[in-house]
């Protein structure tokens, strides 16, 4: 489960889907949260110092298992939008699990 | 065992009204739920992504507002305004000038789609993103409020609307046209995906990031939040979408088409120059046109590509204007600065035109001989050659001034005759906005036409800064005092022989 860190996504894949988180504790346990729910994926990660993509190519899972393990407290994924300003991709939300991916 | 929210959300979403005394047309008109032509039962696909049950929703809200409060309510106290860079500040009291109203335009909308949306579904989110805007509304009252003692161009946060100063004006007859007139479906495609999943990244996400290298924390802190609340309600436009692509692809891809040329114009005028000149050189993150290939681009168009619709028409026009529009409105706005109710930075010092030109390999050609003019004029002391003495042609359907869409190589006029009245546009875009429904946008004056028809007195520039209430404390002025200019005057002297010795403007 890479993470690679970019400083400018001029050349990003348009194919990468995923959330914007503001920069700080929680953005850090989401990059490792989405790099455990999605093993087979390379975690791009840019870091614009007020804000933080972090996604994946064409489906990026995040579950509640995960970034629970990750922040090291009780949460609930519905909290994730008190921090999420923006997200890349289509959504589905359930109370275990967000996915952000593109159908073609 | 405790139901979580998945267990009993598809029930609840469903609950309506059974109609005794009406039927169905009539609690559900056609021109405010936009939904002729698709049938009823299209509406059960309609899936919303982000899921929002009550509880969660007043929880949630409850700890952004004690976020944003904490924060705001400590910078203030601490001073941290009086120590910002002036050229920055310029862009707060823009926003909140032109867009504190929009927030409670928006609020009349998301009304709107919470009585007129034609599935329970989409009316329950509309109650959400009633509240949303109305937090965004008072979020924007409460900052300026806050600051006024500072500045009294935060009193535009609430009078801005209630003036008819021409850039407010044309924030107005867009957001009428797409907030206040359009009816659900279409307020969907224009505002909720166009505007709210689109555009407002540019200034609420990527010039937050701008705001906050600035060192202004409390206004990007504010905007990041209220686009916390417009990631989720801007969701709404994909399963409308859905529906419209199965039901009508055509009007579909017309109405995104028609508002993605008419955001894109507007944020050129109210985030491009913020960001390309106002921001302060060494605080940019990225130039106006990175972050909309980031956002537009990258992030907007492509989930639109998902649906099945295609890039607009004129998007090669698109991208000429990308790398022009907003050059024109910085300069425009600044060259008619007694218009404007914040004080605009030129930008223009050497070390701001390296970094245009940097960004924008055409700047210098397109733009830069242009400003050479402004800045010898500057440096001889001839003020009067760098202020207005008219008003600008606008544009029938921006508002925008004509000429401002592209370069100055590109001024070929686009004009139309309907009804026996000659329309004037910026560009070959706008006039197809206008050809696609004449009857919509042909009864609006533009602040020239109320000019020529004599309803601003006395007809001179002063009579119309009177008109568009500008008032002395708050009427816009080169922040730097020209101080930029300065370091360009040997350079006029010995260049131009004949304006050697010409004093420095200001000395
Ligand atoms: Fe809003
Ligand atoms: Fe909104």
């Amino acid at each position: 489960m890479p993470i690679v860190e970019l400083d400018t996504d001029q050349a990003l894949d348009t194919d990468l889907v995923g959330p914007v988180i503001r920069s700080g504790e929680l953005a850090e346990a989401v990059i490792d949260a989405v790099a455990e729910d999605n093993p087979d994926a390379e975690v791009v990660v840019v870091d614009r110092d007020d804000y933080v993509r972090v996604h994946t190519r064409k489906e990026c899972r995040l579950t509640l298992t995960s970034l629970v393990k990750h922040l090291g407290r009780p949460y609930q994924l519905s909290l994730l939008e008190i921090d999420m300003p923006s997200f890349k991709g289509r959504l589905r939300t359930r109370v275990d699990e967000y996915v952000w991916f593109y159908d073609r | 065992m405790l139901l979580t929210r998945d267990d009993w959300y598809e029930l609840s979403r469903d609950v309506d009204w059974e109609l005794d005394h009406v039927d169905r047309a009539t609690a559900f008109p056609a021109n405010w739920t936009g939904a002729d032509g698709i049938p009823e039962k299209a509406w059960d696909a309609w899936e919303e992504p982000f899921r929002v049950s009550y509880r969660d929703y007043v929880r949630l809200q409850r700890e952004k507002e004690s976020g944003v409060k904490a924060v705001s309510q400590a910078l203030v106290r601490s001073g941290t305004y009086e120590k910002l860079d002036p050229g920055h500040v310029a862009a707060s009291h823009l926003h909140m000038g032109t867009t504190c109203m929009v927030e409670y335009m928006a609020v009349t909308m998301q009304s709107r789609m919470c009585r007129f949306a034609p599935t329970p579904r989409w009316r329950s989110l509309g109650v959400f993103g009633m509240l949303d805007e109305t937090r965004h509304t008072q979020l924007d009252l409460r900052f300026s409020h806050d600051l006024l003692k500072h500045d009294p161009r935060f009193d535009w946060a609430q009078k801005a609307f209630h003036t008819n100063e021409w850039g407010v004006l044309a924030v107005k007859n867009f957001f009428d046209d797409i907030m206040l007139s359009a009816d659900c479906v279409e307020a969907a495609m224009a505002t909720s995906l166009t505007v709210e999943h689109g555009f407002t990244n540019i200034q609420f996400v990527a010039l937050a990031a701008d705001a906050m290298a600035a060192g202004d924390i409390n206004w990007s802190n504010l905007l990041s939040s209220i686009q916390t609340d417009e990631a989720r309600h801007a969701q709404l436009g994909f399963p409308t979408l859905q529906v419209l692509m199965e039901h009508d692809p055509q009007r579909a891809q017309q109405a995104l088409d028609v508002a993605f040329w008419r955001s894109a114009r507007l944020f050129q005028t109210l985030t491009g120059p913020a960001m390309d000149y106002y921001t302060p050189v060494d605080q940019r993150k990225m130039s106006f046109k990175e972050f909309m290939l980031e956002w537009i681009v990258n992030h907007h168009e492509r989930i639109l590509e998902d649906y099945g619709l295609a890039k607009p028409w004129y998007w090669d026009r698109f991208l000429l204007s990308l790398e022009n529009g907003h050059h024109a409105m910085h300069l425009g706005t600044w060259f008619w600065r007694p218009t404007l109710f914040w004080k605009p930075n030129a930008g223009v010092s050497k070390a701001e035109r390296e970094w245009l030109r940097e960004k924008y390999p055409t700047w210098e050609d397109n733009w830069g001989v242009l400003w050479d003019e402004v800045i010898a004029n500057v440096n001889a002391g001839r003020m009067d050659k760098t202020l207005p003495e008219t008003l600008p042609s606008l544009c029938n359907l921006t508002q925008l001034p004509l000429g401002s869409a592209y370069s100055r190589h590109e001024l070929a006029p686009h004009q139309l005759t309907y009804n026996g009245r000659l329309y004037s546009f910026d560009s070959e875009v706008s006039q197809w906005v206008f050809e696609l429904d004449p009857e919509r946008y042909a009864g609006h004056r533009t602040v020239v036409d109320r000019f020529i028809g004599g309803e601003i007195q006395p007809m001179s520039l002063e009579g119309g800064l009177l008109w568009m209430g500008l008032t002395p404390e708050v009427m816009g002025d080169d922040v730097y005092q020209y101080a930029w200019a300065r370091e360009y005057a040997a350079l006029v002297e010995t260049e131009a022989g004949t304006l050697a010795g010409v004093p420095v403007a200001g000395e």
